[in-house]
């Protein structure tokens, strides 16, 4: 990440003062949206890198979604649902560990989505 | 920047020698001319900036091993450990050893091994996330953790053992030419720290001062045929002419007689008994175990059952065709689906940073891995559309006409049954490992072929048969039908497992051995297995011959999937436990693959100094 | 690159970031490397490197070495010291200060209720010598006990011996020097690629430039006797026999050096009487070693220009070993092999700093090779230190393997352990067991609180650990080396000069004599007892040590520099100036193998751990070599007893049993099983530890036992993971 080694990170600081500073901007309203909206982008970002393979979940619950009878089709999404789930505690989990290396800590700036993005 | 040390003594230094222009294998020691733009590049070792000026850059280097000096004082593997702040449970060299003799005219040959850097990478070729890079800076192959995945194929194809899998960290790591001490002129931490004379390093080809041989091998190392690898041998002491291993594997070198004074490995029968040790047979690869057993059964379930579809009125099939049973037949699609989707999350789990599993389609040009991930992925997303299409066509048919998304819909069934058996090819030539004899037999194609045809024919008998019979329909012809093509598929397999067991004994080595160890420690488990195998092969023979009818043709048939089911479990968790790589010799308690399981099983392993991680899985 | 990623992402290599190297010497054994201790930005220490222009390694170190760093903040370190009323109570932490009172007063009612020698002290061989020096003047100054001892009884006490017999005083007369010009080396007993790497490594350069012969004496086949010339696989016991049976054929043959008997030795007659009953077929008999090898060994040595013979505990732990070290020197003595380049009796010696207690610390005599015997000294010490010389007893005490049948039988009522860990490291484990519990007061100095002797403490007191204090150390080759202070000491453990300073401060007869706060003090008090004398270290100052790293004694001020060799005039510290030719008449009182236990037990180490493990079973990456208790033994002798290799195995002997992992292996002879000493709980509940008459040294390598294969594997495997906490 670009900025990972200008940015400073809250663990890194040990005077008192730099750190009630940081504290004071980390825990600002804004601040919190923007982790939350980090949190949604990870997400994102994975989702469409395991879209090769989870593509049809999607198109089918749009198809259930679209089309009349729903009931008949609820087996066809039940079976592939195992295998989401697994999907789903990679995504997670990987969502997770990003967040922690690049957005626990640091004070996100402008155009912080594009660049958690392009990571 | 490396510092050198102000007084540094003259044994570190890498000396500057005039090399041959070739290496013994016929190539080129300078790996590029000083005008190529790879030249004169910074390594960008840790961000800086710095290039060398040494003018033996671009010269392979590799490391000198002196076998008949080496004490196993550890200093090298220390002073390794200690430069890459290595973990207990975790080194990049390792030092083994074989003996022979009897006492008093005792010979221990110790062999310190760490990366061979060689000129036929097989780990770099072998990576899916292409995080091996051989630079043209010393020829050296570095990995990178950052890219790496922790799938461990690299840890699978390596003759060497160099690449080790951290399964704390998730990743790779490996020996690195210690290239921040060669940009500096110093010898890599571990030569640099012998205290015996034995491991040296310097230009490829070069004999270091007070030694006379340029030996590719020494008993004990693998054939440097597999990878042409940059390091070189000395050995002159005369050597007992068989010499044993002290860790547990079943191997003994054996000079050949005639001919070159090689060793060659062979089996060591150590009279174990035979056992079942069925707790063994779970491992780190069960995610593989189910992985690959459900990608065949869902593949041939598809090919027979989209064939069938189309072909199947002629032969009493027609239960199969799409407009018979409608629902199942999308029922059966879908549930492919979800198994194959289920599948392929448990493999990715399986890597040590499931959450990287991305980068699996980087090295499409050589890894088999992104080759069969690629396959597998392709044939899924046909299989999906197909599915898709057949079951909702009027997801396109309010945009296209009716006959074209038919026509959709069949070309894209029939580019999935193409690309089915191409991804379970591409699939076994996984296994076709020179490292590992015990895999590298065809038997792995017709294992997975073999499968492909008796587990997806299972699926649609279970099923289809199902359906018949609550719509009180004959299913005799049915059920034969299937039946013969999973009998078929038996028989492919037995005929390859009894070629590959017959084969692996006679070319000796390590192949013998996982057959030795088959035979043995898991030698109940094997009988077992032949004898579903054979039964299986028997009943449906019977089956066939007899020709029952309904709801008890199901049930006997239904027995005898049970049984192709088992066995095909049983055979597949065999294969991945048996394998015995060319791995160098280790000690008795390092590198002991022995010790290493029984320090988890009694505890010792929770001590973090025993070296032993508590958990494989 | 060739292949792979065209856009480099940076190399990443760990850097451990060292903003400043400090200067130290090795703490493990006594060869005696130099160190240099890297210290990041917060003063951590995070590597180590060998001294690149240090004379003894070169830049090298061995594996130990490499990760002495670790040392600093590893399990099991002593954070406070700890106190309890019974051995069987919880420990209680406790102020230095009360700690502190209560040993004094402990020792104050022990020794007015029984006497002065019913406390006793045993100390190491690996604090400083200016540690040892004032728990020297503590011990024999101001508390007085005469039963006072180190541990080198248990590793060096025969090569003391053997050089005071032979010399008239201790001092090994090498260094590794010596491996440059010699023509033969004798190693006996010793096995230097595991137990000394970088001294191998000195002999290898040696034998890069110019090759000689080796002839290596051990049972086992090491790695040094793999690579010797020629490999004797004598019969455990019995050197004094086959060294007897060399000096037989060099005489006989008339290749001694006899002008040299004639100007620097005495007692030739006697000797040569003696050496004629043990001509090579009556020696062949004893010692195993046919008598062509005999004759062939000695004549190499013999008409070698320049031999040398190395020895470590082959040699000296056996009921024979100051006999052993006598006979090595005698060997040498016909053939005028002393004080010249490359000829030498030179005893590798165990712990660093083995040599710094052997010279200072006053356990058998008084400081600097002074003796209680002789008057004078005690004289010039008493008043020296500001005391009356009558305080000294008029002869040494209890050896430390006298010291514990003491307290056995109820002589000795308490006793302070300075680094060391009896419980391990004495033989017959079950034996010192009750030993310490008939103490009525048991103090444990160590770094570690987790040493196996503190299950019998009253008192703990935590110690700093190697670096975490300022001093000396003697290595083998009389090399007076520095260890600059590297780490404050962790918590509340405290460096264990200030802990003697302390205690001195709580006697009266303390009060009275000088203790300098500081190392650099002890040092020069240090220089001036020892001017004039043999170990001269009147030159010497920290700073020139550090700056020469390492000088060897003697140093006198006009020199500036050290000494190689001693004797190199042919004069010997005796009254009359020349060396002793001892007889050395052999008894058999080994426990040998018979019916009932078959079997020779052998004990060793290895490279990877140092005594009982409690520094090197802490860091993984050297533990992991030898990380469990295991055997050698011979895969013949195991296949008639039913033993598989990796499986365990039970061993038993008239002392006790003890579990251990088999590894086959035919590098031992049939008859015999080789233990690494190292573990807790494992050799030494088997060893009988059969005393040397002249140095009190236990003959751990000469015990008797039998083999059984584990009844039930798994219950072994329990027991063994139980026996130790590391």
């Amino acid at each position: 990440m670009a900025n990972q080694n200008s940015q400073e990170r809250l663990d890194d600081i040990e005077d008192e003062f730099r750190r009630a500073v940081f504290l004071a901007v980390y825990q600002s309203r804004q601040q919190r949206v923007r982790r939350v909206t980090a949190m949604l982008v990870l997400l994102l970002k994975y989702l469409l890198r395991g879209l090769i393979i989870l593509w049809p979940i999607y198109v089918v619950f749009l198809a259930v979604l679209l089309f009349p009878n729903v009931w008949q089709y609820l087996w066809y999404f039940l079976v592939l649902l195992p295998g989401l789930f697994i999907w789903i505690i990679i995504y997670l989990k990987g969502a997770r560990l990003e967040y922690k290396s690049y957005v626990t800590g640091f004070i996100l700036e402008n155009g912080f989505i594009k660049q958690l993005f392009l990571q | 920047m490396f510092k050198v040390r102000d007084n540094e003594p003259d044994y570190a230094f890498v000396p500057k020698v005039d090399a041959p222009e070739k290496n013994q294998y016929g190539k080129s020691i300078e790996l590029v001319d000083k005008n190529d733009p790879l030249a004169n590049k910074s390594l960008n070792i840790n961000g800086e900036d710095f290039v060398s000026d040494n003018p033996n850059r671009y010269k392979q280097h590799g490391f000198y091993f002196n076998a008949d000096n080496c004490i196993s004082c550890h200093a090298c593997e220390s002073a390794c450990s200690e430069k890459n702040d290595l973990p207990s449970y975790l080194a990049y060299r390792a030092v083994g050893y074989v003996e022979g003799g009897t006492y008093p005219n005792y010979t221990r040959l110790n062999i310190s091994m760490a990366c061979n850097h060689c000129d036929d990478p097989v780990c770099l070729k072998g990576c899916p996330t292409r995080a091996y890079t051989k630079f043209a800076e010393y020829g050296a192959v570095l990995q990178d953790p950052d890219i790496c995945f922790g799938c461990g194929y690299c840890t699978w194809v390596c003759p060497y053992n160099a690449p080790q899998l951290d399964t704390e960290k998730g990743h790779v790591h490996k020996c690195n030419m210690c290239v921040d001490r060669l940009e500096v002129g110093l010898k890599p931490a571990c030569a640099s720290a012998c205290l015996a004379g034995a491991l040296d390093f310097g230009v490829i080809e070069t004999i270091p001062e007070n030694r006379d041989q340029l030996e590719t091998q020494i008993p004990g190392f693998p054939t440097p045929e597999i990878t042409h690898p940059n390091i070189r041998f000395q050995q002159t002491r005369s050597l007992p002419r068989e010499m044993t291993r002290t860790d547990s594997i079943p191997l003994r070198y054996e000079r050949d007689e005639q001919g070159t004074g090689n060793y060659k490995s062979k089996v060591r029968e150590l009279d174990k008994p035979i056992e079942w040790n069925l707790s063994k047979l779970r491992s780190r690869e069960d995610p593989l175990v189910i992985f690959t057993l459900i990608s065949q059964t869902v593949i041939g379930a598809f090919i027979l059952m989209f064939l069938g579809s189309i072909f199947g009125e002629a032969i009493g099939l027609s239960a199969l065709s799409i407009t018979a049973y409608p629902k199942t037949y999308s029922l059966v699609l879908f549930t492919l689906l979800g198994l194959e989707i289920f599948a392929l999350a448990l493999s990715t789990m399986h890597l040590g940073k499931p959450h990287r599993f991305y980068r699996a389609f980087n090295n499409l040009r050589y890894s088999p891995v992104s080759r069969e991930v690629a396959g597998i992925a392709v044939f899924f997303n046909l299989l999906a559309l197909y599915s898709l299409l057949a079951t909702f066509p009027p997801l396109l048919t309010w945009l296209i006409s009716d006959l074209l998304v038919e026509s959709i819909t069949r070309l894209t069934g029939w580019a999935a049954v193409v690309a089915g058996p191409i991804a379970l090819y591409f699939m076994h030539k996984i296994y076709r490992i020179k490292a590992r004899p015990f895999w590298n037999h065809w038997q792995v194609l017709t294992s997975f072929y073999g499968n492909m045809l008796s587990l997806g024919s299972m699926i649609l008998i279970v099923v289809f048969g199902a359906v018949l019979l609550y719509a009180q329909q004959p299913i005799a012809q049915f059920i034969s039908i299937l039946g013969s093509i999973m009998l078929l598929g038996l028989i492919m397999e037995a005929t390859g497992l009894y070629h590959h067991a017959r084969d692996l004994h006679r070319q000796g080595g390590e192949g013998a051995a996982s057959h030795y160890e088959q035979r043995t420690r898991f030698g109940k488990t094997y009988v077992l297995r032949n004898i579903l195998m054979t039964l299986s092969i028997v009943m449906s023979f019977t089956l066939l011959l007899v020709s029952p009818e309904g709801l008890q043709a199901y049930l006997l048939w239904l027995g005898v999937l049970l049984l192709v089911n088992a066995q095909a479990v049983i055979g597949r968790a065999l294969f991945y436990v048996l394998v015995i790589p060319t791995t160098m010799p280790g000690a008795f308690f390092w590198r002991n693959r022995g010790f290493q399981e029984h320090a988890r099983e009694s505890g010792l392993a929770e001590m973090h100094q025993v070296g032993v991680l508590p958990e494989t899985h | 690159m060739l292949f792979g990623r065209k856009n480099k992402n940076p190399i990443k290599l760990v850097d451990h970031g060292v903003k400043e190297w400090k200067y130290t010497t090795c703490g493990y054994c006594s060869t005696g490397c130099s160190i240099e201790v890297g210290l990041n930005e917060k003063g951590e220490a995070v590597t180590s490197r060998g001294v690149d222009n240090a004379d003894v390694n070169r830049g090298k170190l061995c594996l130990k070495g490499i990760f002495e760093h670790e040392l600093f903040r590893s399990d099991g370190r002593g954070q406070v010291p700890l106190v309890r009323d019974k051995r069987y109570d919880e420990f209680k932490p406790a102020s230095w200060d009360d700690a502190l009172d209560k040993v004094s007063s402990e020792i104050n009612r022990i020794q007015q209720q029984h006497g002065r020698d019913a406390f006793a002290i045993v100390s190491t061989g690996q604090i400083m010598t200016e540690e040892f020096y004032t728990l020297g003047k503590l011990a024999r100054g101001v508390i007085g006990t005469n039963n006072y001892d180190g541990n080198t009884t248990l590793c060096m006490a025969s090569a003391v011996s053997g050089y005071k017999r032979s010399f008239g005083s201790d001092g090994p007369p090498g260094c590794y020097d010596d491996f440059e010009h010699t023509e033969c080396l004798l190693a006996i007993g010793s096995n230097l690629p595991e137990q000394h790497p970088i001294i191998f490594w000195r002999l290898r350069q040696a034998l890069e430039k110019r090759k000689f012969p080796i002839i290596v004496v051990d049972p086992r086949v090491t790695m040094f006797a793999q690579m010797a010339d020629m490999h004797l696989a004598i019969k455990p016991g019995t050197d004094v026999v086959l060294l007897n049976a060399l000096a037989h054929v060099i005489l006989k043959e008339g290749l001694q050096d006899q002008a040299y008997i004639d100007a620097h030795t005495s007692g030739q007659d006697d000797f040569m009487q003696l050496v004629e009953q043990y001509d090579p077929y009556t020696a062949s008999t004893i010692c195993g070693i046919d008598e062509d090898t005999i004759r062939n060994v000695a004549r190499l040595y013999a008409k070698a220009g320049a031999a040398m013979t190395i020895w470590t505990m082959g040699i000296n732990q056996s009921t024979h070993g100051s006999d052993g070290v006598v006979g090595i020197n005698n060997l040498n003595l016909i053939t005028g092999n002393i004080g010249k380049p490359g000829g030498s009796s030179l005893s590798i010696t165990g712990q660093c700093n083995a040599m710094g207690t052997r010279e200072w610390s006053s356990c058998s005599g008084l400081p600097g090779y002074r003796a209680l015997e002789n008057e004078q000294d005690r004289k010039d010490i008493a008043d020296y230190w500001g005391i009356d010389s009558e305080f000294f007893p008029k002869k040494r005490g209890l050896f430390q393997t006298d010291i514990f049948p003491a307290i056995e039988t109820g002589q000795i009522k308490g006793m302070w352990l300075i680094a060391t860990n009896p419980m391990t490291s004495m033989p017959n484990t079950a034996r010192i067991r009750k030993t310490l519990e008939k103490l009525d007061f048991l103090v444990v100095q160590d770094a570690y609180e987790d040493v196996e002797t503190n299950e019998y403490s009253h008192v703990y007191l935590p110690a700093a650990i190697w670096a975490e204090k300022e001093g000396c150390f003697t290595n083998t080759e009389r090399r007076v080396n520095l260890i600059r202070n590297v780490v404050k000491p962790l918590a509340e453990s405290k460096p264990d000069l200030w802990i003697f300073n302390q205690m001195a401060t709580r006697f009266e007869q303390g009060r009275k004599i000088k203790f300098p706060e500081n190392a650099k003090g002890v040092f020069n008090e240090m220089r001036e007892l020892s001017k004039g004398r043999m170990l001269d270290y009147s030159g010497m100052t920290h700073e020139k040590i550090e700056q020469q790293r390492g000088i060897q004694w003697p140093c006198t001020d006009e020199k500036d520099e050290g000494t190689p060799r001693l004797y190199t005039d042919g004069k010997f510290q005796h009254a009359d100036g020349k060396a002793k030719l001892i007889p050395l008449p052999f008894v058999d009182n080994n426990e040998k193998p018979d019916e009932e236990y078959p079997f020779w037990l052998n004990s060793g180490r290895v490279v990877e751990h140092f005594h009982t493990r409690t520094r090197t079973g802490k860091i993984g990456n050297l533990n992991k070599f030898s990380p469990t208790p295991y055997m050698e033994m011979n895969p013949d002798a195991a296949k008639e007893l039913g033993i598989e290799h990796g499986s365990y195995a039970r061993l038993i002997s008239q002392r006790g049993d003890a579990i251990v992992m088999v590894q086959l292996t035919q590098r031992i002879a049939p008859n015999m099983v080789f233990v690494p000493f190292h573990f807790h709980e494992c050799v030494n509940r088997l060893t009988l530890g059969l005393l040397d008459p002249h140095s009190r040294q236990p003959a751990f390598k000469q015990a008797a036992v039998r083999v059984e294969p584990a009844s039930n594997q798994d219950v072994a495997a329990v027991r063994n993971k139980a026996a130790r906490t590391y």
